[in-house]
């Protein structure tokens, strides 16, 4: 059934399409947890940015917390 | 077995879907897509949308429950076909059919999934270990599922997602509504992004770089797909997601500023932030600048930006031509504490030498090591908040440049570089933006030759009109555009384009205003006077355009380039022939630039050193013009100290000249003085006057208006300076000046001012524009331009000029002519009438004694009344000799000169000394005859010291011979001692061996007193000034009665100055 392809479509290698070349991290690499850097918030100073009468960064310091557990 | 595929879509849904090995041979033996139904086709062997839930709900019941939610829909993507049938991925166990395969376009039934259930299922699938898994599937029993590696990537993106949230990673944004946003509605968008750190970064990178291409297949196509873009997006989203699941339990509350909405958005079920846009982008940009800001601590490395122009021929150019949107946006890395260690990201890359000198620069005592690598690709990230367009470099491995075209590049040039470098980061931008050439219009103008005459004429006058052609042109220094290139300019509908080689920002809007100028008003002619205001004002516009360069050739060419003092015609720098001086050649040059500005009508500012002859050149002038025919009065403008000395000059150069003396208490009022002047040359007034007598002065129409020491009228502001602008004048104005107003920009534009009034735009604009950025800052660019714009009108020469001095003779001696106050001639002719009436009746001693102590008498009068009255009363101004004298010490310490002056009264001395030191703010020496010998040989040593005291005062007899003075090359005599000789003497303690310096000598005489009288004779070398040469004053005490009146009475009106007339 060529008329459904392209005449001059160019040829592919459908394994490399297919497959990628990635490897998956392993979960709970502990080497690298020491290295983790701090949270982005920590490298951050005031805000300038005023909400709820508090600076943004007072406000977002429990996310923080959450999303560290 | 099935084998489970994901697609992540342009709309962030995951698509998921999968392969059923049962299928296929079926679709192989089954009919084929039929070809009149459009592309495209169905997959014959994908497994239904239904059944894929029930795959899902066999392996876990969580993925089932997820998979219950989830729509199902057709997705669309691009997949290896090999003749008419979609070739197998390579995990289905089948035998994979023979022939190439070619990318068609199919349709499989889809599950999907929104961001926070494609989170959950990613999550729930991971698995890092194992592609394999089996589901217990309802009346089938156990079969093999196998996690596609499109879905196995999908799954590493999303643990990096969960982890950088964990792990805090994270920062809040928005992101602008464009109708195509995710949940929760078409506006901005609250969103947490991913900010990793630099393993996450890594981490990110390989992945980017290891997409397995069919997730890049969607159909139809999204716009160039790449790995980095993917991972961005899905990344984002997933990141998102698991945010807002970690927050779910403890919203930020609602609110009513747009801050307080968007936070609330970023917690709640809906991520729309409700607030007017211009609001959302302010909130935007100052996040930026918070997460901009936050530099790593104490950096030892930094991002710099270099942006390369596009450079060699393009591959894709038949003839080879550079391409025009091949630009580069380089990065680099340099050493904080070594800023010549700078390598581009490229060298870094390939390891070596550059990126163990970076390492060596990065690392800190005591601290980790740290990979130079990792810091391009955090402070990319950081640069990313400042300029989005790096965002596509976020997760590619080993960044080192961007591509951009010219949109792309003017965008960095415009916007991303300042912001860059506000943000800290290294900014490198190529030489000609920092110029930043402009379009503008270039002036060419000459002076229209003569009917019939075949070269441009060697003078321009006043009434003169220029022919004129007006281009367009880049930049000052750009040559003019011809019509060619201006219209391909207009054609090429870019905002960055190379013309000539030069790179341009082009403003359509500014093309266009070029090419309907250019077309209306291309040529024609204008006055001079217009044509100098467009070529000296920086800020000239025409049509909106900025004036860009005015070439203009002859004279008035000359002028403008500055070059007034050039050796003139012989028809331009000759005096009359009744003219009785001859004009030394810098003096000719000043008298044919005069002639020029007086020509063209300009105002004119001569401004040469003391003793240079100003006065004798403007003399020249009214002599010139006179001889030519010109009619109408000059009113010359001056201290009253100065009148005597005008009239006198006047008199003894320009015989030929009219002269009218406008002072003293019998001066004419507006009714008569115009009739006095009918026919006058010369009017000599003074400052005072001009105020006093504004209504009378006013009522003439001068010819010019000569300002001598014209920093009198320095401070606009004053009512002696708004009355001297007010005289009307039909020619022009010349200011006499030898205070070296350069270097003071304020008295620099008062007097320009006044000479050429507004052509140098108000005090203020001016102070701005000049005073502050050369003063204060010394900025070249504008020092020059300062120059360019004041020098047509200012004709500065120094004593110390080569040229001047060579023309100069060593020893320069000239008489100061000065008046007396009302206070001194009220007592001068007291003293006059009480020695001739007691002269009558007294002979033989008593006669020589009473004339001998009545002339001693007189000159003390000259002097100050102070030293007559003895009465130690303040000098003030009560003397126009003392006036005169601190006016040329002033000017002679402003010019840096070393000042001897020498008076024959030792008490004299003693009451000026103080009084100078007050006027003029410095120490004056002063030794007279009762300094002791010792004290005598410091003072000497003081003044002869290069950072000695500079003005010496000294009684002729204590330091008229023997010293040694050659610090000085000045030399000013307060009063006269009969004998030149004795003069000689006194000057020569200056004008002797070991002197460097040219030397001038003043002899200060007070006009119509016994001084001039004296003066005279001595000029006159009569047999009277013999005797008195020989004899001293003795000799005059033998005059007969009706000489002796004649000798020392006051005899002029114009001797006594007006102010206190």
């Amino acid at each position: 059934m060529s008329e459904r392809s392209e005449p001059d479509a160019p040829m592919v290698n459908v394994a490399a399409y297919w497959r990628g070349d990635f490897t998956l991290r392993p979960e709970g690499r502990a080497e690298d947890e020491p290295d983790a850097d701090a949270p982005s918030l920590a490298r951050l100073g005031r805000s300038g940015i005023t909400a709820h009468g508090r600076d943004l960064a007072a406000l977002l310091a429990p996310a923080y917390d959450a999303f560290l557990g | 077995m099935f084998v489970l595929h994901a697609l992540w879509r342009a709309d962030d849904r995951l698509a998921l879907w999968a392969e059923d090995a049962r299928g296929y041979p079926r679709a192989l033996t089954g009919a084929a897509p039929r070809a009149d139904r459009p592309a495209p086709h169905a997959h014959p062997y994908a497994c239904p949308a239904g059944e894929l839930a029930t795959v899902l709900g066999g392996i876990g019941p969580g993925l089932g429950w997820l998979a219950a939610q989830a729509p199902e829909r057709w997705a669309g993507l691009l997949l290896p076909t090999v003749g008419a049938l979609p070739a197998p991925s390579p995990d289905l166990p089948v035998t994979p059919p023979r022939g190439g395969a070619v990318l068609t376009p199919w349709r499989v039934p889809a599950l999907l999934f929104e961001p926070g259930a494609a989170a959950q299922l990613l999550g729930e699938i991971f698995d890092p270990h194992w592609a394999v898994t089996d589901a217990d599937l309802p009346g089938t029993g156990r079969v093999e599922v196998v996690r596609g590696p499109a879905l196995r990537w999908l799954t590493g993106v999303h643990d990096l997602a969960w982890r950088a949230v964990g792990h805090g990673r994270v920062l809040p944004w928005v992101v602008p509504g464009d109708g195509a946003a995710g949940a929760g509605g078409d506006g901005p968008q609250a969103r947490w992004r991913p900010d990793l750190d630099p393993a996450g970064l890594r981490e990110a990178a390989a992945l980017a770089a290891g997409c397995p291409p069919v997730l890049l297949g969607e159909w139809p196509a999204r716009p160039a797909p790449t790995g980095e873009a993917l991972l961005a997006e899905a990344l984002g989203a997933l990141v998102d997601a698991e945010a807002r699941a970690a927050l779910a339990g403890a919203p930020f509350p609602a609110g009513a500023t747009t801050p307080e909405r968007w936070l609330h958005a970023l917690t709640g079920p809906v991520a729309e932030v409700a607030a007017p846009p211009e609001d959302v982008a302010e909130l935007r940009d100052r996040l930026a600048a918070w997460y901009a800001a936050a530099e790593p601590a104490e950096p030892a490395l930094r991002l710099c930006f270099r942006l390369v122009e596009p450079l060699g021929p393009d591959a894709d150019d038949p003839e080879g031509h550079p391409s025009d949107d091949a630009w580069r946006l380089e990065f680099l890395l340099q050493a904080v504490d070594e800023p010549s260690l700078l390598v581009r990201a490229a060298d870094l890359h390939e390891g070596g030498a550059a990126r163990a000198a970076l390492t060596r620069a990065a690392a800190r005592p005591g601290g980790q090591e740290v990979d130079p690598a990792d810091v391009l690709v955090a402070e990319l990230a950081r640069a990313a908040h400042r300029w989005p367009a790096l965002d596509a470099l976020r997760h590619r491995s080993r960044p080192s440049a961007l591509p951009l075209d010219r949109a792309g590049a003017l965008d960095f040039l415009r916007t991303a570089a300042p912001a860059l470098a506000e943000a800290g980061f290294g900014v490198l931008l190529p030489a000609w933006w920092r110029r930043r050439p402009r379009l503008g219009l270039a002036l060419r103008a000459a002076a229209p030759p003569a009917p019939g005459s075949l070269a441009v004429s060697s003078q321009v006058d006043h009434d003169a009109v220029v022919a004129f052609r007006w281009q367009a042109a880049l930049g000052p220094d750009g040559a003019p555009l011809t019509e060619r290139e201006l219209a391909e300019l207009a054609a090429a509908k870019q905002e960055l384009v190379r013309v000539r080689g030069t790179w341009l920002e082009a403003d359509p809007a500014q093309i266009a205003a070029a090419l309907a100028f250019l077309a209306e008003q291309r040529d024609g002619v204008l006055p001079a006077a217009d044509l100098l205001r467009l070529a000296l004002d920086p800020e000239a516009t025409v049509a909106g355009l900025p004036v860009t360069s005015v070439r203009v050739d002859g004279p008035l060419g000359d002028l403008l380039a500055g070059r007034a003092d050039v050796p003139a015609g012989p028809e331009r720098a000759d005096p009359p022939p009744d003219f009785r001086a001859e004009l030394r050649p810098y003096q000719r040059r000043g008298l044919a630039w005069l002639r020029t500005m007086s020509d063209l009508g300009l105002g004119a500012v001569l401004a040469d050193d003391m003793g240079l002859g100003k006065t004798v050149q403007t003399l020249a002038l009214l002599a010139a013009e006179k001889a030519g025919g010109a009619t109408g009065p000059t009113l010359l403008v001056c201290p009253m100290s100065l009148v005597g000395n005008w009239q006198r000059e006047a008199e003894r150069f320009a015989p030929g000249l009219r002269r009218y003396v406008h002072h003293g208490s019998g001066r004419l009022g507006p009714d008569r003085l115009a009739a006095a002047v009918e026919g006058v040359d010369l009017v000599v007034t003074t400052y005072g006057l001009v105020q006093r007598d504004l209504a009378a002065l006013r009522t003439i129409r001068w010819r010019r208006i000569v300002a001598d020491e014209a920093q009198h009228v320095k401070n606009a502001g004053t009512a002696q300076a708004r009355a001297i602008r007010a005289l009307p004048v039909a020619r022009h104005r010349i200011a006499l000046t030898g205070t070296p107003v350069e270097n003071r920009l304020s008295e620099l534009h008062a007097v320009l001012d006044f000479a050429n009034p507004g052509l140098l735009g108000p005090a203020e604009r001016f102070k701005e524009r000049y005073a502050i950025p050369v003063e204060l800052h010394r900025n070249p660019e504008r020092t020059a331009e300062l120059r360019r714009r004041t020098a047509p009108f200012v004709l500065r020469r120094l004593k110390s000029d080569p040229a001047v001095a060579a023309e100069l003779p060593a020893k320069q001696e000239m008489t100061v002519w000065c008046n007396l106050t009302a206070e001194q001639a009220g007592l001068y002719q007291a003293v006059v009438a009480d020695l001739l009436r007691r002269v009558e009746g007294i002979r033989g001693v008593e006669r020589r004694g009473t004339v001998l102590a009545a002339i001693g008498k007189l000159k003390q009068v000259c002097n100050h009344p102070a030293q007559l009255l003895h009465d130690g009363s303040p000098l003030g101004e009560r003397s126009g000799k003392v006036a005169r004298l601190a006016e040329l010490l002033e000017e002679a310490l402003a010019e840096g000169d070393r000042t001897l002056v020498f008076t024959q009264y030792a008490e004299f001395g003693a009451m000026l000394r103080p009084y100078l030191e007050r006027r003029l703010g410095e120490e004056v020496l002063y030794l007279h005859g009762g300094v002791p010998r010792a004290r005598r040989e410091e003072l000497v040593e003081r003044f002869q010291s290069p950072d000695g005291p500079r003005v010496f005062l000294l009684s002729l007899r204590a330091g008229g011979t023997g010293l040694n003075l050659t610090a000085a090359n000045q030399v000013i005599h307060l009063d006269r001692w009969w004998n030149p000789a004795v003069e000689q003497q006194a000057t020569d303690r200056a004008f002797r061996i070991g002197q460097r310096r040219d030397v001038q000598v003043r002899r200060l005489v007070c006009v119509g007193t016994v001084e001039e009288r004296i003066d005279e004779l001595l000029s006159a070398k009569r047999s009277l000034a013999e005797a008195v040469v020989a004899e001293g004053e003795h000799r005059l005490t033998e005059l007969p009665l009706d000489e002796l009146r004649e000798l020392i009475t006051l005899t002029r009106e114009d001797a006594v100055a007006e102010e206190d007339a």
